[in-house]
C-alpha cells in the first residue's frame, strides 16, 4: 500500500461526508418537511414517489449505502485511534471533538435501525409510516428515536466546521469563528426542524 | 589510514557550527551534548550578534567594530583574532540569513539593526528578543540535515567526562557518560572540540542555565589545558533577581531607547545618562554594572531600599516593544507578574558571561594536540569586557575557525584515533570508571547541592563586582576547605539509573576548580581592568598587567603565568565612556 | 513577611526506571515568595525527604534555561502541560488557593525515563522527517540573504519560536499511542520552511513528508494544541494553511502525473 493511501482515505473520508451524504441528508429532512404542509397523505404520496424513482436501487447504493459505509468504517478507525481529554482540557473545541466522536458512534446504531425499521422490514408507504408512528407514539422510543436524529445532525453540523479547516477554506481565526457558530447555528435550525418532523409524525 | 572522525562536544552555537563546517567537508562527527542540541544555552541570547553591515547610512567599517570591540575589552585582547572576526561578520549574519534565521526586517526587507552597548553605530542584527534562540534553531537544524544524510551522530544526553590523551600528549578521544543509563565509554577522535560554554552555575545564581558549569574546562584544566584571564566575569546590569536564578533583560531594552534610573531627592535620577553623557544608557556592561552597584549599594539608593534600579521602558509604543523585544516583555511579564510595557521593570546585575576560558591558539587548539576549544569556553575574543551582542558571533566565529582548524590538524596526523595505543583509552576509561564508583559510594553529610549554594553565595560576594584582595584571599581559603568537605558529600540519590545527584557531584568537583582559578586569577591581578574592579588598584596597570593571565592547575592550586598580549594593530589608550571614543586612526 | 510555618505541598507521580510501576509521593517545601516548580524541586533535591520523614532519592527531572526558552522542563502541573520554571507557585495558588496541593506527572505522550524526565527523541526524528531545514549549498559567506516581506516575517517570527518542547503533543487528542501523528508543531514548522525564500525552492518534499502515514492528516481540529502552546503559536491556522497546500499539492500532482 502507498504511505500515503492514509492521507487520500482521510481525505475521502472528508469529502463523502458532504458530497454526497450531507447533501443527501439535506435532501431527507426536506422531503420529510412535506409532513409539516400536507399531512399523511402527501408524505405518503412522496415516500411512493422516491420508491418509484428510476433506478432507485442504484442510486440508494451510490449516493447513500456506499458512502455512508465507508464513511463509517474509516470513522470507525479514527475514533478508535483518537485519546480523548475533553475533561482534562475543557475548550469548546476540544468538546466539540469529543462530542463529534461519540455522536458518530450514535449515529451509526441510530442509521442501522432506522434503515432497518423503515427500508428493509417495510414496504408499502402506508406501512412505513405506520411503524413510524407507532415507535414514536411511545415516548421512550421517541427520545431514543430523536437522540439519534440529533447526533447526525450534529455530527453533519459540526463536520461542516473541521470540513472547511480540512479543505483549507477557513485558515484565519476570525473565518474559523464565524464558521465555528454557523456550525452551531446550523445545528440547532437542523436539530428543531428534525424534532419538529418527528412529533409531526408521531402524531398521525 | 582507518576512517577518521571529529568529536564535537556541546550543541550550543560554536559547537553546532564547528560541527557543520566540519560535516561539510565530508568528514564525520560525533555530537555529544548535555541536553539535546536544541536546547543549548544558546537559546538564552537575546538582543543579538554584531555585524559592520553598514546598511543605516552610519558609514559603519568592520574595522570600527573591530576598534569599538578592543576597546571595549580594555585592550586584553589579542587583536589579530579580533579583527578577522569583526571581518567575518557580515558574511556571517548572510549566511545565517540564507539559512533561515527570522531576523527582524526592514521596511524593504532588509535585515534591521539596532543599537548596543558600547557601540556608537548601529550594526547589531536581530530577531525580536530570542536572536539566540533563532540562531540556535537553524544551526541546529542544519546539522540535523547533516545527521539525515549520516555525516553527524548525535549522542544527546552524555557528559563529556575527560579527554583521552596518549603517551604522545596527543589527544586521541573522549570519555563520556550517559546521563540515563549510565555507561560510561570511549569515543575515539582524531579531534576534539569542546565547545561547552561558560560557567555562570559556579556562581549558582546568574543569567546562565543550569547545564553550563564548566566542567569540561575543570575536567581538561585538570588534564593539563589551560585556563586564561578566568578572573574575567561578565556582570550583566540588568537583569531580574529570582529564587532560582537571574533573568537576563536583555540589553536591547537599552539599545532600544529604555533608559535605567532611581530616585534622587524625590526625583527620578538618569545616573547612566548623567555619568556618562556620551554613551548614556548603552555604556558597556561593567561600566552599567557599576554604576548600578555604586547607586544601590554605596550610596543606598535602590529602590524600596533594596538592590534595584528601574530599567523603564514604559514610554515606548507597545506595539514597537511587542515587535522587537517581545520575548522579554514575556519573561518579564511571565516571572515577575508587571507588565514592563506599562510600568518600569526592576533589576540589579547578575552573573553572566565569561570572557576568560580555555587558553587556545589562533587555531583554537589548546597546549595539548587534537584538543581545541570554541565559544563562550574559551577566552579569545573579548579581553576584560564583552561588549554585547558579541558574544552570538565569537560563538559562531570560532566554530568556523575551530572546525575547519580541527579538519586540518586531523588530516594532517600520521596516526590516527583508531590507530592509537589502545592503552591510552582504556586506563582514562578505567580511571573515570573508578571515579564513578567513588561517587556512587560518598556517604558523608554534604548535600551536594547545599555546598553548590554556599559555594555561589561566597563567589558571588568575594569575586563579583567589587574585589578586594583580603575578601579573595579568605575566598581562596574557602575554596581550599570546600575542596575537602567535597570528599564528604552524601550521595542523596541511591539509584542505579538516570542518577543526576552523580553528575552534580562531578560538576561541582570541577566547578569548584574553575572557582579556584578565577579567584587565584582575580587575586593576583592587581589593577582595575573592564569587569575586574578593584578600589584599591583603581586604575588600568598596562606596564604590569597588559597581560593574558593562564592558570595552570596544580593539586595544590591554580599557578598564574602571564602572557603577552598581541597588541599589534591598535595602540592601548585610556578607556572612558564619558566622552565620545576616537575611532583609532590605525589601519584607515 | 512571616513564613516559616507554611508549606507549598506538591504530590509527584514517580517512576523508578522506564519499565517500572509508578507511585505517589508527597513533599512539603518552607513557601517564599515567588517560587516556581522548578525551585520547590531544587528545594526537594537539597532536603529529599517526603511528607512521612523518610529519606527518599531526590525526584529527578529536566530543567535548563529556567527562563521558558528551551523547553527542557515541561511536565504536567495540575494536569496542564508547561514549563515548570514559568509556573510560579503563587500565580498556581492565586487560581487553587493558597496551599493547595500541587499535583506534579510527567508527560503522557512520551515515554518516561524516571520520575519526571521523559524521552523526547520522537519529536527531533520527526523534524528530520518533515525535513525541517533550509536546503542551502553551504555555511561559508557567498552574498546577502534573500530578501523577506516584514509581514511574513512578522507571523513566521513565531513560528520560528516552538521550542519543540511537547506541549501540543501532550494536548492533542490525536497524539496517541495507537497513532503515528507527528502532532501540531511540526506541521507549522513545514509551514515555516516553505515561507523562507529558499526553502519554498523545496517546498514539495516537505508537503510529500506532511502527507505519509501519521501526516497533517490525522489532525482532527480538537485545536488543544494552540491553547497550551507556551510560545503562543496559532498552531491551528498553520494547520489549515497546510491543508489547503497538501490538497492543493496532492491534486497538481495527480493532474501533472
Amino acid at each position: 500500500m502507498d504511505k500515503k493511501s492514509n492521507f487520500f482515505l482521510r481525505r475521502i473520508h472528508s469529502l463523502l461526508a458532504i458530497i454526497p451524504i450531507g447533501i443527501f441528508l439535506l435532501f431527507h429532512l426536506s422531503l420529510n418537511t412535506t409532513v409539516f404542509f400536507g399531512g399523511r397523505e402527501t408524505y405518503e404520496a412522496v415516500i411512493n414517489f422516491m420508491k418509484n424513482m428510476p433506478l432507485v436501487l442504484v442510486l440508494e447504493l451510490v449516493i447513500i449505502f456506499l458512502p455512508i459505509t465507508v464513511h463509517a468504517l474509516y470513522g470507525l478507525w479514527i475514533v478508535y485511534v483518537a485519546k480523548n481529554n475533553a475533561l482534562n482540557y475543557k475548550y469548546g473545541n476540544n468538546w466539540a471533538f469529543y462530542l463529534q466522536r461519540i455522536t458518530a458512534l450514535i449515529t451509526i446504531v441510530f442509521l442501522v435501525f432506522h434503515v432497518y425499521l423503515q427500508r428493509f422490514s417495510v414496504h408499502e408507504a402506508e406501512a412505513v409510516i405506520d411503524s413510524l408512528t407507532s415507535i414514536l407514539h411511545n415516548p421512550a422510543f421517541f427520545i431514543l428515536y430523536a437522540i439519534g436524529l440529533l447526533a447526525a445532525v450534529y455530527h453533519f453540523a459540526n463536520g461542516l466546521f473541521t470540513f472547511l479547516i480540512t479543505w483549507g477554506v477557513t485558515i484565519g481565526d476570525h473565518s474559523q469563528k464565524i464558521c465555528r457558530y454557523i456550525s452551531l447555528g446550523l445545528f440547532v435550525v437542523l436539530g428543531v426542524w428534525g424534532v419538529g418532523i418527528l412529533t409531526v409524525i408521531a402524531g398521525f | 589510514m582507518s576512517k577518521q572522525k571529529i568529536i564535537v562536544v556541546g550543541g550550543g552555537l560554536a559547537g553546532l557550527m564547528a560541527t557543520m563546517r566540519i560535516a561539510e567537508k565530508g568528514m564525520s562527527v560525533d555530537l555529544i551534548s548535555l541536553v539535546p542540541v536544541k536546547r543549548s544555552h544558546s537559546v538564552c541570547a537575546q538582543g543579538g550578534i554584531n555585524a559592520a553591515l553598514d546598511t543605516k547610512g552610519e558609514n559603519d567599517t568592520t574595522w570600527e567594530h573591530f576598534d569599538d570591540t578592543i576597546y571595549g575589552g580594555d585592550f586584553l585582547a589579542n587583536q589579530p583574532p579580533v579583527k578577522r572576526m569583526c571581518e567575518a561578520a557580515p558574511g556571517i549574519i548572510y549566511t545565517m540569513d540564507r539559512m533561515g534565521v527570522m531576523f527582524t526586517r526592514t521596511a524593504e526587507g532588509l535585515l534591521d539593526l539596532r543599537n548596543f552597548g558600547g557601540q556608537k553605530n548601529k550594526r547589531t542584527a536581530f530577531a525580536g528578543a530570542t536572536t539566540g534562540a533563532q540562531l540556535e534553531y537553524c544551526c541546529d537544524e542544519q546539522v540535523r540535515k547533516h545527521e539525515a544524510a549520516g555525516l553527524v551522530t548525535k549522542y544527546e544526553g552524555w557528559e563529556f567526562l575527560s579527554a583521552v590523551i596518549d603517551g604522545e600528549g596527543v589527544c586521541r578521544g573522549c570519555i563520556a557518560q550517559n546521563l540515563t543509563t549510565m555507561e560510561i565509554r570511549i569515543f575515539k577522535g582524531d579531534a576534539v572540540i569542546l565547545a561547552t560554554g561558560g560557567g555562570g552555575m559556579i556562581y549558582a545564581k546568574s543569567t546562565t542555565s543550569t547545564i553550563c558549569t564548566g566542567t569540561a574546562a575543570g575536567s581538561i584544566f585538570q588534564q593539563g589545558a589551560r585556563l586564561a584571564n578566568m578572573e574575567f566575569i561578565q556582570i550583566h546590569p540588568t537583569a531580574m533577581l529570582g529564587d532560582d536564578k537571574t533573568r537576563l533583560m536583555s540589553e536591547s531594552a537599552r539599545g532600544e531607547g529604555g533608559r535605567v534610573w532611581t530616585y534622587k531627592d524625590g526625583k527620578p535620577w538618569y545616573f547612566l545618562e548623567e555619568m556618562y553623557p556620551a554613551y548614556g544608557n548603552l555604556v558597556p556592561r561593567d561600566i552599567a554594572s557599576r554604576a548600578i552597584h555604586k547607586v544601590c549599594v554605596d550610596m543606598g539608593l535602590g529602590i524600596d531600599g533594596k538592590n534595584q534600579v528601574y530599567l523603564d521602558l514604559s514610554h515606548l509604543p507597545t506595539d514597537f516593544l511587542n515587535r522587537r523585544l517581545g520575548g522579554i516583555m514575556e519573561i518579564y511579564e511571565k516571572f515577575h507578574g508587571d507588565d514592563p510595557r506599562k510600568v518600569a521593570m526592576k533589576i540589579f546585575p547578575g552573573i553572566h558571561y565569561f570572557m576568560g576560558g580555555i587558553h587556545v591558539d589562533e587555531d583554537h587548539q589548546t597546549c595539548i594536540p587534537g584538543l581545541f576549544a570554541a565559544g563562550e569556553c574559551d577566552y579569545m575574543y573579548h579581553g576584560a569586557n564583552r561588549l554585547g551582542a558579541n558574544s552570538l558571533l565569537s560563538a559562531l566565529y570560532s566554530g568556523t575557525v575551530c572546525g575547519p582548524a580541527a579538519l586540518k590538524y586531523a588530516k594532517g596526523l600520521s596516526k590516527t584515533a583508531e590507530d592509537a595505543d589502545e592503552k591510552a583509552f582504556t586506563d582514562e576509561l578505567k580511571k573515570q570508571e573508578a571515579f564513578y564508583e567513588k561517587l556512587k559510594k560518598l556517604n558523608g553529610t554534604e548535600n551536594p547541592y547545599v555546598l553548590h549554594q554556599e559555594l555561589g553565595e561566597k563567589m558571588r560576594a568575594n569575586v563579583g563586582i567589587v574585589r578586594n584582595n583580603k575578601d579573595l584571599t579568605a575566598n581562596d581559603q574557602f575554596i581550599r576547605e570546600i575542596k575537602e568537605r567535597w570528599e564528604k558529600i552524601n550521595m542523596v540519590d541511591g539509584h542505579g539509573f538516570s542518577n543526576q545527584t552523580i553528575f552534580f557531584a562531578r560538576d561541582l568537583k570541577n566547578m569548584i576548580e574553575v572557582a579556584h582559578a578565577i579567584t587565584v586569577g582575580a587575586l593576583r591581578r592587581d589593577e582595575s581592568r573592564g569587569s575586574h574592579y578593584k578600589p584599591d588598584f583603581p586604575d588600568r596597570i598596562d606596564e604590569k598587567f597588559l597581560k593574558t593571565s593562564k592558570s595552570r592547575w596544580t593539586p595544590d592550586g591554580p599557578e598564574i603565568e602571564w602572557e603577552e598580549v598581541d597588541i599589534s594593530l591598535i595602540k592601548p589608550r585610556k578607556r572612558v565612556y564619558n566622552v565620545a571614543k576616537e575611532v583609532s586612526a590605525s589601519g584607515k | 513577611m512571616a513564613n516559616d510555618d507554611k508549606f507549598i505541598n506538591i504530590k509527584v507521580k514517580r517512576q523508578d526506571g522506564p519499565d517500572a510501576a509508578p507511585y505517589w509521593e508527597e513533599f512539603n517545601v518552607p513557601y517564599k515568595p515567588n517560587m516556581n516548580v522548578v525551585s520547590v524541586l531544587m528545594e526537594v533535591r537539597k532536603n529529599p525527604v517526603n511528607v512521612q520523614g523518610k529519606a527518599v532519592n531526590p525526584v529527578v527531572w529536566e530543567c535548563n534555561c529556567l527562563e521558558e526558552v528551551c523547553g527542557a522542563c515541561t511536565m504536567l502541573i495540575n494536569g496542564v502541560p508547561r514549563q515548570s520554571c514559568a509556573a510560579l507557585i503563587d500565580k498556581i495558588y492565586e487560581q487553587t488557593g493558597f496551599g493547595k496541593q500541587i499535583v506534579l506527572a510527567p508527560l503522557t505522550k512520551f515515554p518516561v525515563v524516571r520520575d519526571l524526565t521523559i524521552n523526547r527523541e520522537r519529536m527531533f526524528a520527526n523534524l528530520i522527517r518533515v525535513k525541517a531545514w533550509v536546503p542551502v549549498d553551504g555555511s561559508w559567506a557567498i552574498a546577502r540573504g534573500p530578501r523577506f516581506a516584514d509581514r511574513e516575517q512578522r507571523w513566521a517570527y513565531i513560528i520560528s519560536r516552538c521550542m519543540t518542547c511537547g506541549c501540543c503533543q501532550e494536548a492533542c487528542p490525536n497524539v496517541s499511542n495507537k497513532s503515528k501523528f507527528i502532532g501540531p508543531s511540526h506541521i507549522a514548522q513545514v509551514r515555516l520552511f516553505n515561507t523562507h525564500p529558499i526553502g519554498e525552492m523545496h517546498k514539495e518534499e516537505r508537503l510529500d513528508a506532511l502527507m505519509y502515514e501519521g501526516g497533517i492528516q490525522e489532525c482532527g481540529n480538537a485545536q488543544n494544541c494552540r491553547k497550551v502552546c507556551p510560545k503562543e503559536i496559532p498552531l491551528t491556522n498553520h494547520i489549515a494553511f497546510m491543508n489547503k497546500e497538501t490538497n492543493k499539492y496532492a491534486f497538481r500532482r495527480w493532474r501533472y502525473r
